[in-house]
């Protein structure tokens, strides 16, 4: 099976600072790819690659088959994309937003209407269509920014921290989603700091450090080589952090006045 | 870390506080914090320009305030009766103050961080609310200062130092009343609207000072000339009603002694009206007050969605569907965007008054006959070239928004040429401003020369869209709403100057088309082809460098 995302080699550096260094991926149709990373080991930029947003690297990546360099645009119309910040024109609502997003991908007002409330109505938000998303709370938000990244109906979807905001319940809902679009043929890459659920819905894990990548396979694949019973244990030993402990009782002390 | 200045004055007087039973030292440590983030602020700015040596927005305005000060305190120098003066001073100082009160009393009221940082720690309420009153308080004196402080220093020096003590005695409950009004004005805001309509409102009142000074300074002239008319005030009872008149009898008694029973009867007033409103403010309001401040974070409010059709000026200047969802994107956020707003309307009714003042100071001297006579001789209407000036300089605006962080989404969506999204929000700044704003213009000028000008005025239309275009070729090229505002610093002047060339060509083809028969159909003609091309050539934009 040709494989739909496919990196070869990325580097990418900011000046002197060497943030990819020689990334190699290959993701086949129907994946669900878990990112995972300590902070600032290049989950983000990453992704900001992936989407052609910083054009300035280092390697190859085809998506679709295609070399992104050739055609940084034709493949943006299959993908979806919910960036680590939730940024979005907030003096808009839901509705103008979602609306200008349909006249962009060719698809109808009414259309497009129907469709987002009723995800909004899953999501339980349907009584804010037309309320400014700058009252909206940070989960709002995010429901919104989730929604708007699916409505056109993508095959690949990019989300950079999808849950950061949600509430358990809402986490459910979109974990549950991810599955479903998976068995659909949808690929999934996202990136999370929540161990269990990226141990529970991925289909493959993909742990990076320091721009490079230390451990790549499934949850079980990860278990048996590294002899650890879950993925938040696997993340610290692989990542060679293991004095949390020892941070954890000084820090205490301090409180305490010891 | 160092004492703000401020606070060490405070320190003088801080007894004051322990006779309403506050605890200062608390006060205090939450009032310097609160300084201390208003000194941060300007050092925040002048850190990237510190060459230039600029400071904080609120400095700025202070500076403003001192000038229209200024212009008012001088009429004090001037031979005009002292009781028509005081009224002008209180008056105009009244309406200032009272119109800043309300647009900015927002951004402290509206400070969501205070609660959750302060609440949750073992603070007395009643600190809370102090350090809060004395922080407006300091605040509100700095900007009565700035506007009355020119009068004082001046009128002083001219009627003596127990003017002075009047003047100051006067200024002190004007500005009790004003609190107090904007205040209730808050309250009544707070208790019929809520969340979003609320913010909207307030966005209005901001809005409309802004123009208000800006006329300000225009008008500034016209002041003189009423100055010099030797005006009479004629004594009445319903004079008891005007606060001005209250306090600007201060300065009669002050100056000439308690002999009129007619000052006296209204000074009297002046002192006891503003201490009843404000012990009702305090003991009635204020709790009120902070019950329903709460209103403000509600989201209850729903914008009401009409489906719109799309309009025929859009029809005609856009075939494209996907260039039509970018022009109602950038209508709808120029209409919302609250920051934006501010900065736009502003300019906007700047380009619809100028003209007009242009007119009225030819008017200056003249009887309306004569004044007609003169307009209709000449072609006063070439002032409208002045409005265009005003909307091109406005097009940096398009490229600045409230949130400039949601411009990742136009990477994240696929387009092959950037192309389509200036085109569509330098078009609906076409269909929603320029063209609304110069057919007004146009319009009244039309009637003011007795439709006798219809060409002159066609050409003025397909020449201020003109301009727009050719200063959008010509302009660097930024991502609509994209920029913080700290973009237009620069760019807005630079665009004044930078397309000087177009629109002042453009009048001069105008003026020209003038001299000779038929000439104004082959300017028509030429700024319609001109304008076909660039149309069509005008918004080649290349991804690269964006």
């Amino acid at each position: 099976m040709s494989s739909i995302i496919k990196i070869t080699n990325l580097r990418k550096s900011y000046g002197t600072n060497e943030v990819l260094k020689g990334i190699n991926l290959d993701i086949q149709k129907g994946d669900i790819v878990g990112y995972i990373g300590p902070n600032g080991s290049g989950k983000s930029t990453t992704v900001k690659i992936l989407l052609s947003i910083l054009t300035d690297y280092e390697g190859d990546i085809e998506i679709f088959g295609e070399n992104i360099k050739n055609n940084p645009v034709k493949y943006k119309s299959k993908i979806g994309y919910v960036p680590e910040v939730a940024e979005l024109y907030e003096s808009l609502t839901p509705r103008e937003f979602l609306n200008f997003l349909g006249g962009i991908y060719g698809i109808d007002e009414s259309e497009i209407d129907t469709k987002a409330m009723q995800l909004m109505d899953i999501f339980g938000i349907k009584e804010s269509y037309d309320s400014r998303i700058s009252s909206f709370s940070k989960g709002m938000k995010q429901k919104v920014l989730i929604i708007s990244s699916m409505i056109h109906n993508p095959d690949i979807l990019f989300l950079d921290e999808p849950l950061s905001g949600l509430d358990a319940n809402s986490v459910a809902v979109l974990k549950e989603i991810l599955h479903q679009l998976s068995k659909k043929g949808k690929t999934i890459f996202y990136s999370s700091h929540i161990m269990d659920v990226v141990e529970k819905i991925s289909s493959r894990i993909v742990l990076i450090k320091d721009g490079q990548i230390l451990a790549d396979g499934s949850f079980d694949e990860l278990k048996n080589i590294n002899l650890d019973s879950s993925l938040e244990n696997i993340f610290n030993q692989l990542t060679g952090f293991n004095d949390h402990t020892d941070l954890a009782k000084k820090f205490v002390d301090i409180i305490g006045g010891e | 870390m160092s004492d703000p200045f401020i606070l060490k004055l405070i320190d003088k007087i801080s007894f004051f506080y322990g006779f309403f039973g506050l605890d200062y030292k608390e006060i205090r440590k939450i009032l310097k914090v609160k300084l201390i983030m208003d000194e941060r602020r300007t050092s925040n700015i002048s850190n990237v320009e510190s060459k230039n040596g600029k400071t904080n927005l609120f400095k700025k305005s202070l500076i403003v305030y001192a000038f229209i000060g200024f212009f008012v305190g001088i009429t004090m120098l001037s031979p005009i009766p002292l009781f028509i003066k005081g009224n002008i001073i209180f008056g105009l100082s009244f309406f200032m103050i009272m119109s800043v009160l309300i647009s900015d009393y927002s951004s402290v009221l509206l400070d969501v961080k205070e609660k959750s940082i302060l609440g949750s720690r073992p603070l007395n309420p009643k600190s809370i609310n102090a350090a809060k009153m004395s922080h407006i308080a300091i605040y509100i004196f700095q900007i009565g200062m700035s506007i009355m402080g020119p009068a004082l220093l001046m009128g002083s020096y001219k009627h003596g130092a127990l003017f002075g003590v009047a003047f100051v005695l006067a200024s002190i409950l004007l500005i009790a009343m004003t609190v107090f009004l904007s205040s209730l004005m808050y309250f009544l805001l707070l208790k019929f609207f809520s969340g979003e309509k609320l913010k909207d409102i307030l966005n209005y009142f901001q809005i409309f000072i802004s123009i208000f000074i800006m006329i300000f300074y225009q008008v500034m002239v016209r002041i003189f000339e009423i100055s010099e008319l030797t005006a009479t005030f004629s004594q009445g009872t319903w004079t008891h009603l005007i606060p001005s008149a209250w306090f600007s009898s201060f300065l009669i008694l002050a100056t000439e002694g308690f002999e009129d029973t007619y000052y006296i009867m209204s000074a009297s007033l002046g002192l006891i009206i503003p201490v009843i409103l404000f012990t009702v403010y305090s003991k009635g309001i204020v709790p009120y007050f902070e019950a329903n401040l709460q209103k403000i974070f509600e989201s209850s409010s729903n914008e009401r969605y009409k489906k719109k059709k799309v309009g025929l000026l859009e029809r005609i200047l856009s075939r494209d569907p996907r260039e039509r969802a970018f022009i109602s994107l950038s209508k709808n956020i120029m209409a919302k965007d609250r920051k934006l707003k501010l900065k736009l309307y502003p300019g906007l009714s700047f380009a619809v008054i100028f003209p007009f003042i242009f007119l009225l100071n030819l008017a200056s001297g003249l009887s309306f006959d004569e004044f007609r006579e003169t307009l209709l001789s000449g072609r006063y209407y070439m002032y409208c070239y002045f409005s265009i000036m005003f909307v091109v300089s406005l097009l940096p605006l398009i490229s600045t928004s409230e949130n400039y962080k949601a411009a990742w989404i136009y990477k994240a969506i696929p387009l092959d040429n950037p192309q389509i999204i200036f085109k569509g929000a330098v078009k609906a700044f076409i269909i929603k401003y320029v063209i609304p704003v110069q057919a007004f213009i146009c319009m009244l000028f039309l009637i003011i020369y007795n439709m006798t000008i219809p060409f002159d005025m066609i050409l003025l239309l397909i020449n201020s869209i003109l301009a727009i275009v050719l200063a959008f070729k010509f302009s660097e090229k930024r991502l609509p709403f994209s920029e913080d505002f700290e973009y237009l610093k620069n760019n807005n002047m630079a665009m004044l100057f930078t397309s000087a060339p177009i629109y002042g060509g453009l009048a001069l083809i105008h003026f020209i088309s003038g001299n000779f028969t038929y000439g104004i159909f082959v300017a028509i003609l030429v700024s319609l082809s001109a304008l076909l091309v660039t149309w069509k050539k005008g918004f080649k934009v290349e991804w690269k460098g964006l």
